[in-house]
């Protein structure tokens, strides 16, 4: 029986992720702390393609949220809107007034469940597209951080771009297979993703200046 | 030579997946897949009010639970009911409550005869297709039933699809186990992006 990674990736990981120390990492001060020691790493299912890049995502936001804040503001937004919406359903639902009586009442709450879910698919639409990370600036700089993903279904390729908030362009891409980041058990190996995406962001804070 | 056996519960790799679902999400997280449950639940409730409002009746859709309609509703059949037009027909169907219970009943209005005590109001006979008798022995009392009590006429049907409600009903366990199972599965899944 083939495993799935030789079948379908260009390239797995066969040598050991080489040490935090070793000669990848650059001796000059870069813009990152050392990232804490993982805890038990978590096997990814090489076929699914969703936890594959759910898998990727939350490694690179670990990576770059050891050296930057992460900017919640439209993960809170979401949040308190999907709140109001369920409030709004949940009133008209369960409403203590009876019902003929309760007409506006039930269309109010109906009309605006519906506007707050159009709300919420338009900022996922249009406001977060392929973001997987917004930062707060840095102190001394005004341009916030923005990092994007991109895995197209059926490609083996996946595609990290780092750029200035509101600066497109700005942005430095970095694609390589996904065979570079796992290893035929499924365990995904920072060290290699580390050093792509500590490399992008050095340059693109070389490219501000 | 003997080889020592580490036993494993029937829950460990249950548990151990979701120590490490909740290991990698943060609070922030958890809330969204919430929200996430939230909003099918809302869509539930809000497409059940919208059509309470569309077709201006207190249950838009209902189940037939008995065959007092056979042969043309089977128990387990699916309801839409409208209540635009609040002037009934002898020969209409209707799906009223009685006064002190839950449960509607779909029958065929057989007898309209002005109320006694209130001019406005109507009193209408009903009676299953398929009973015997009609539904004066059925409220216990003798009486015919109110305009006010109707819910609506049945204006279209979907066969045999009211049978999962009838099994919801009749094995809570079956509902609840369902019901777990459904949430488990949206809290736990990750929004599939394009």
């Amino acid at each position: 029986e083939i495993e799935p990674s030789v079948l379908f990736y260009s390239h797995t990981c066969e040598t050991p992720p080489p040490s935090p120390l070793s000669p990848l990492h650059d001796g000059k001060s870069s813009a990152f702390k050392e990232t804490k020691e993982l805890s038990a790493p978590r096997v990814t299912n090489l076929a699914d393609h969703g936890t594959m890049k759910h898998a990727l995502d939350d490694a690179v936001v670990k990576i770059v949220t050891a050296s930057f804040q992460e900017n919640h503001t439209l993960a809170d937004t979401k949040i308190a809107l999907g709140v109001l919406a369920c409030c709004m359903a949940l009133f008209a639902q369960f409403s203590p007034v009876p019902f003929p009586d309760d007409r506006t009442i039930l269309i109010v709450c109906c009309v605006s469940y519906f506007l707050l879910n159009g709300i919420l698919q338009g900022i996922a639409m249009f406001l977060e597209r392929d973001i997987i990370l917004t930062t707060k600036p840095k102190e001394g700089s005004r341009a916030a951080l923005v990092v994007r993903s991109q895995f197209p279904p059926y490609a083996e390729d996946y595609s990290i771009i780092v750029q200035w908030d509101k600066d497109s362009a700005s942005a430095l891409t970095h694609v390589s297979s996904v065979g570079q980041y796992f290893d035929r058990e499924g365990n995904l190996v920072e060290e290699h993703l580390k050093r792509d995406v500590q490399r992008l962001i050095t340059d693109l804070e070389k490219k501000k200046s | 030579f003997m080889h020592k056996q580490t036993k494993m519960g029937l829950f460990d790799p249950a548990i151990e997946s979701t120590k490490n679902f909740l290991k990698e999400n943060s609070t922030r997280k958890l809330l969204l897949q919430f929200v996430n449950l939230g909003y099918v639940l809302g869509s539930a409730f809000t497409i059940w009010t919208s059509l309470m409002i569309l077709w201006n009746t207190e249950s838009p859709i209902v189940v037939v639970l008995s065959g007092s309609m056979e042969p043309s509703y089977l128990r387990g059949d699916i309801m839409f009911l409208t209540n635009h037009d609040q002037t009934y027909n002898v020969g209409d169907i209707v799906v009223y409550r009685l006064k002190n219970q839950d449960i509607p009943i779909v029958h065929r209005v057989i007898s309209i005869q002005n109320d006694p005590k209130d001019e406005q109001e109507f009193l209408i006979l009903t009676k299953g297709d398929n009973n015997n008798s009609d539904d004066r022995g059925l409220s216990g009392y003798g009486y015919w039933i109110k305009k006010s009590q109707i819910l609506g006429r049945v204006r279209g049907n979907i066969p045999y699809l009211g049978m999962v409600t009838i099994w919801f009903n009749d094995y809570p366990l079956f509902k609840y186990v369902v019901l777990i199972v459904a949430a488990v599965l949206i809290l736990t899944s990750y929004e599939r992006e394009g």
